[in-house]
This record gives structure tokens, sequence and C-alpha cells, in this order.
């Protein structure tokens, strides 16, 4: 075990690491709250979860969880946060918030936005106003916003893509980490992560591990990544980074993702998650359960008066049966909140379960991932 | 039950409490009294853990059957009734036949059987296929069977038809209540029906206060019938028909009043002598 390294506004502890993988278990300790990794994240663009109350998450074990610089950038915006305080207060969660720096946006409203070196433009269809979101105007709302850890804003291409714009993307994501390192004004409260970036291309991966290393950053992710490529490349770009990252600081791992990928990539040494699945499917009616996934419309749930999960605490396992929530899935808003509530619970226990901290990572697959076979060449 | 009056002002308001709620030992309720509004058994968009926070408020809760008509045969599966069903059993369950949101189309009720809109479509219910649902979904109140279609605007002839079916319906409805175990703690509420017909209110009201029912229900005053709207009640002659009917029933029996009433005309309801309402005006 190595010893607790700290960072003004965080400090990582490694309790217990794995013989054979590159798993370990952490106490992550942030300005709001501890958080216990490997750990799940769940996104809240736009300053909630959809559906459900900070209460509710509360109860559900969630420790931390996301905000979307240019969704909250537009709409509140910086200045109201300012005014209110931060966005913990602005929707009364106590515990710890992330807020990703709008990079991501550059992939997913690619058809609304323009990168250059100062920044990247985005095009607002609600208001028509334009939006340049620089390194520097990133970290002001992320300063403004308030989360305990911010994101770098990084030049991200799809992982699909491949040519020298992928390399422009790593060198060009290098510069604006400095950038944003210079204009981070709330070092004491707020942890700015910087996100390798490189594509699927190990010789560009590892240049930009090698230079970001250099930047005394509490914490790095492994962006650019979970973009529909090909798992064989995907894997290899993981264990490359963690390989490399230093062990005392946390590895986020952006935009993981299913149970699979959360076993597999935590065996990898990544620390940190977050990805919409949980909740976004059970807006559609699927819950997560050990055997994978349960579509609650289908007509076989109809007579099933068990809960989801019978070894599952949420409250929704607690009180309703798969044939109640089989009545109003995908008809009444409750239902939504039933399962995200489950869902989230569910994936964040799950995740937490990866390592237990005094047994090991085989332990955990022999218990719970008992359904998992996985053969990886790296 | 046992509703008992603790104050009557001259106009007609009554203050009241109710107590002896069956499976809910000495807890009691008080009167004028807001029944908590749900859709296909959930209160639009609170979960159960969100509900407990408005306390005793959300006590009451209504159940319109429309949409809960489908779940009959898993209920009957389910053997342990709505209430475990919904995770709602702590609560004050009252299962009325209509749902105030929906407005059913007039025309398809006929003589046996009286029609309700569901998500799949209509679904016929008569008065085995009925108590048959009161028997698995064992409510604490229930609204027995009625024919709430009363017609165009003073058609007298539908209306009497609504009145002369409903009254049937009741008949039969006690009927059978009293021969079942599994309902010996639920309430039975009657209908008054009869359209926007003076004489035919009265009637209906005359007759059904000589059932042996817990309350009333007083129908068709909002979606279902003529008068369309119950608001304002001060218009088109509604409390008038109100009064009409309140001077027949008895003081001791607490009488409902669904549909979206805004404060003000709850208020006015209250004065006129009715007891019971209903949070879909929210909604």
């Amino acid at each position: 075990m190595s010893a607790p390294v700290n960072h003004s506004a965080l400090t990582l502890k490694v309790l217990a690491e794995c013989s054979v993988t590159k798993a370990r278990a952490c106490q992550l300790s942030l300005p709001h709250s501890v958080v216990d990794t490997p750990v799940f994240m769940p996104v809240g663009t736009q300053g909630s979860l959809k559906g459900i109350t900070p209460e509710q998450l509360e109860n559900s074990g969630c420790q931390i969880m996301l905000g979307n610089t240019y969704h909250l950038g537009s709409n509140p915006g910086a200045e109201l946060f300012d005014k209110v305080g931060g966005l913990h207060k602005f929707m009364g969660w106590k515990r710890n918030l992330l807020t990703d720096s709008g990079g991501f946006q550059m992939v997913s409203l690619v058809a609304l936005s323009e990168v250059t070196e100062e920044g990247v433009r985005f095009s607002n269809p609600y208001d028509a106003k334009d939006m340049l979101l620089t390194p520097e105007k990133s970290i002001e709302i992320q300063n403004s916003i308030g989360a305990d850890i911010i994101m770098q804003l990084d030049d991200v291409v799809s992982s699909t893509i491949s040519g020298p714009r992928v390399e422009e993307a790593m060198g060009r994501s290098i510069r604006w980490l400095d950038r944003c390192i210079e204009a981070h004004k709330k070092t004491k409260t707020q942890n700015l992560f910087a996100i390798i970036q490189g594509g699927l291309d190990s010789r560009l991966r590892t240049i930009c591990l090698n230079e970001m290393s250099k930047r005394n950053v509490p914490g790095f992710a492994i962006g650019g990544l979970s973009g529909g490529e090909d798992k064989n490349d995907f894997w290899k770009m993981v264990t490359l980074s963690t390989d490399f990252l230093p062990k005392h600081k946390p590895r986020y791992l952006m935009g993981v993702g299913f149970p699979v990928d959360l076993v597999v990539c935590s065996a990898l040494g990544c620390d940190m998650f977050d990805c919409v699945y949980p909740t976004r499917t059970a807006r559609f009616g699927t819950a997560l359960i050990p055997t994978g996934k349960l579509d609650l419309k289908k007509k076989g749930c109809a007579e099933d008066f068990r809960p989801i999960d019978e070894n599952c605490s949420c409250s929704t396992c607690r009180q309703f049966t798969r044939a109640y929530l089989h009545t109003i899935v995908t008809k009444e808003t409750v239902a939504s909140i039933l399962l995200t509530i489950h869902n989230i619970q569910y994936q964040v226990f799950f995740c937490r379960l990866t390592v237990i901290d005094t047994c090991g990572f085989y332990l955990f697959l022999g218990t719970r991932g008992g359904n998992i076979n996985i053969i990886i060449i790296i | 039950m046992k509703f008992s009056l603790r104050s009557v002002s001259q106009r007609g308001g009554r203050l009241a409490t109710i107590s002896e709620l069956g499976r809910h030992g000495d807890k009691t309720v008080t009167t004028p009294m807001c029944l908590v509004f749900t859709q296909a058994g959930t209160i639009p968009h609170l979960t159960n853990d969100m509900v407990q926070k408005l306390g005793k408020h959300a006590y009451p809760v209504h159940l319109p059957l429309p949409l809960l008509l489908e779940s009959h045969e898993i209920l009957q599966k389910y053997s342990n009734g709505i209430g475990d069903f919904l995770a709602l059993k702590h609560h004050l369950l009252y299962l009325s036949v209509q749902d105030s949101t929906i407005r059913p189309p007039e025309g398809f009720n006929e003589k046996s059987f009286v029609s309700l809109w569901g998500r799949s479509g209509r679904l016929n219910v008569d008065v085995d296929k009925f108590m048959s649902v009161q028997e698995a979904f064992k409510p604490d109140w229930y609204q027995a069977l009625c024919d709430s279609d009363a017609g165009k605007v003073g058609s007298r002839k539908r209306a009497h038809k609504s009145v002369e079916r409903t009254l049937a319906y009741l008949d039969r409805c006690l009927e059978k209540h009293k021969e079942s175990e599994v309902l010996r703690h639920s309430c039975i509420f009657g209908s008054i029906e009869g359209g926007s017909v003076a004489e035919e209110r009265e009637l209906s009201a005359k007759e059904t206060a000589k059932r042996p029912v817990a309350g009333f229900v007083l129908e068709g005053l909002d979606t279902n019938g003529p008068l369309d709207s119950v608001l304002p009640l001060c218009e088109n002659g509604k409390k008038e028909i109100i009064q009409s009917i309140l001077n027949e029933l008895p003081d001791e029996k607490p009488r409902i009043l669904h549909g979206p009433l805004d404060p003000a005309n709850i208020l006015a309801a209250v004065e006129l002598g009715i007891d019971i309402f209903d949070s879909t005006y929210l909604f």
C-alpha cells in the first residue's frame, strides 16, 4: 500500500491492490465527501439526474455525480452560479460533483461545432446564439459551477476517426491543458484533471501520457474512447494508459460503461467511471440485474411477483414487483424514476464490489461476476 | 365506517370526523377531505418516498378504476389486494368507477354493463365483473357500479335510465357485497345520477338514500355528464342541482364530489355541504 498523497483538494489512499490484475480499492477524499473507488458516477447533465431528487440519489449510495459545463453554461449560465454560490447549493446536493469541460460535446454535437486553436464554437439550436468555448472560458464556467473535480477542455475526436486529425487533437489537448492550469482559480477547492488523448494509436497515446504526466495535476482521465471503436483496440489503449499513469493519482476512464466494461477496466487499473447507460436505459424500461438486463416491457414480467433483483436493497426492489412495474413502464413517469433509482444503486454497488478491499479481485469474479467469461490478449 | 358530524354551518357546510376505518385500526380522518388522485395506481410523477413527505395529507388515495381494470387478472393471482401491489397499503384506498381526467364518449353504456375506457380501449363491465374486481382489489371504500351517461342536456329519458340502471346496479352490488367475506371491511358508496334533470336527481337521491350505503357520490357533474365541467359551481344551475341532491341525503353520511375544483370552487362546494374532493385539479 502506498502512503496517501495530498493535493490540496484531493487525497487518494490505496487500500488494497490485487496481486494478479492491476485492480485496486481506494479511498478518494474530496472537498464534499469521501468516495470509495472503483466508483461509478451517474450523469446528471443539466444539474439533475432526470426525475430523481438529490435525496433519492443520496439514498441510492451515489457519492459523486456529473454535470456538464456546456449545458449548464448555456442554461442557467455561470453568472447565476456565481450569485447562488455554485451548483451544489443550486441543486441541493451535499456530496461530490464532477463537471466535464464541454469537450465531449465536440463529438456529440459535431454538426453544431467548429474547432480552432482558440477554442470550440458551438451554435445553440434553441436560441441560435453562438458560444465560444475556450480553455479559459471552460475553466471559468467550471469555477462558477464549483464542482469538486473539473476537467480540462480537450480537443476530442471520435474514436472511429483516424489520420492527422487525431494527432492534431492530441497535441492541442496538451496545449489546452496548460491553458486550463493557468486559468484555474480555485485550486484549493477544485481538482483539475488532465485528459489523455491520442485516439487508438499507441504512439500518440504514449506521447500524450509522457507530456501530460509532467504537469502537476491531481488526477488523470483517459479520454477519446468508448465511442464505438472495436473493443480489442479499446482495452489496449486503457491498459497502456494505466501502465504509464502514476499509481498514487486517480485514473478516470470517461464514458464507461456497461457492467462488463466496469469489471475489465477495474482489472486494468481504472478507478472512476461515468456513463449515461444505466439512467438512459431505465427510462426505456430496462433494469440492470446480475444476469444482464431485464426488459420490464416484456410479457413475461406481467405475472412475475418478484422484485427486479431479490438481493437488491434499493427502494424500488423493497416495495415493488416486476408485475407492477410492467403495468406502468414507459407509460407513467414514476416508472422512469423507480427504474432509475434501481439502476443507479445497482451500478454503483456493482462497481464498488469489483474490488473487495481485503479479498481481492478474483473473489469478486467468483461470486458476483460469475457469468462473465472474458479472455483478453493484450 | 363511522361518520361523526362535529359542526354544521347555517348554509350547510360541515366539519366531521370519520373513524372505524376497517383495517386501519384507530386512525381517523377529518372532513372536508381531499383524496389524492392517482393514474394507473401512481400519484402522477411522485414516487412513494416523495409521497411520504406530504404526510397525513396524502393518506386518502383515490384510485379511478379505468386504467387499473387491465390488472384485474393479475390482482386475482397476486391475491394481496391492490394496496399491497401498489405499495400503498398503509393508505386509505377509495376506488371510483370513472376517471375525471378521461372523458368517455357518450352512448356506450348498455342496460347490463357500463363502458370504461382504459389504455387499450373500451372495456365492458357488468356487476359480476365489477364485484369480482372489488374482491381482487380489496379497497377500503368503493363506489358501486353506476351509469353516469345521462345523455344530452335536458334529456329526461336518458337521465331517467341512468338513475334506474344505477339503482339496479347498486342493489346487486349490495347483495354481493353482503355475501362477500373478502369485502367485509370495505365500504360501498352509492351514486346520485340524473344528469341535469332536477326531478331525476331528486329521485336518485331519495332512492339511493334508502339503501345501506356508507356514503354518496354526486355523479355526472365532472367530465362524464352533460354538465361538462364542474367549474364554476355558480353557473348553469349546478349549484341548484347540488343543493337539490343534498336536500334528500341524510346528514350523517359523507358526500363525495369528483372533478377538477380549484380552491374557490372547493370552498363553494363545502358551503353547500360536500365533504370529500379529489386532487384532479392539480393534475
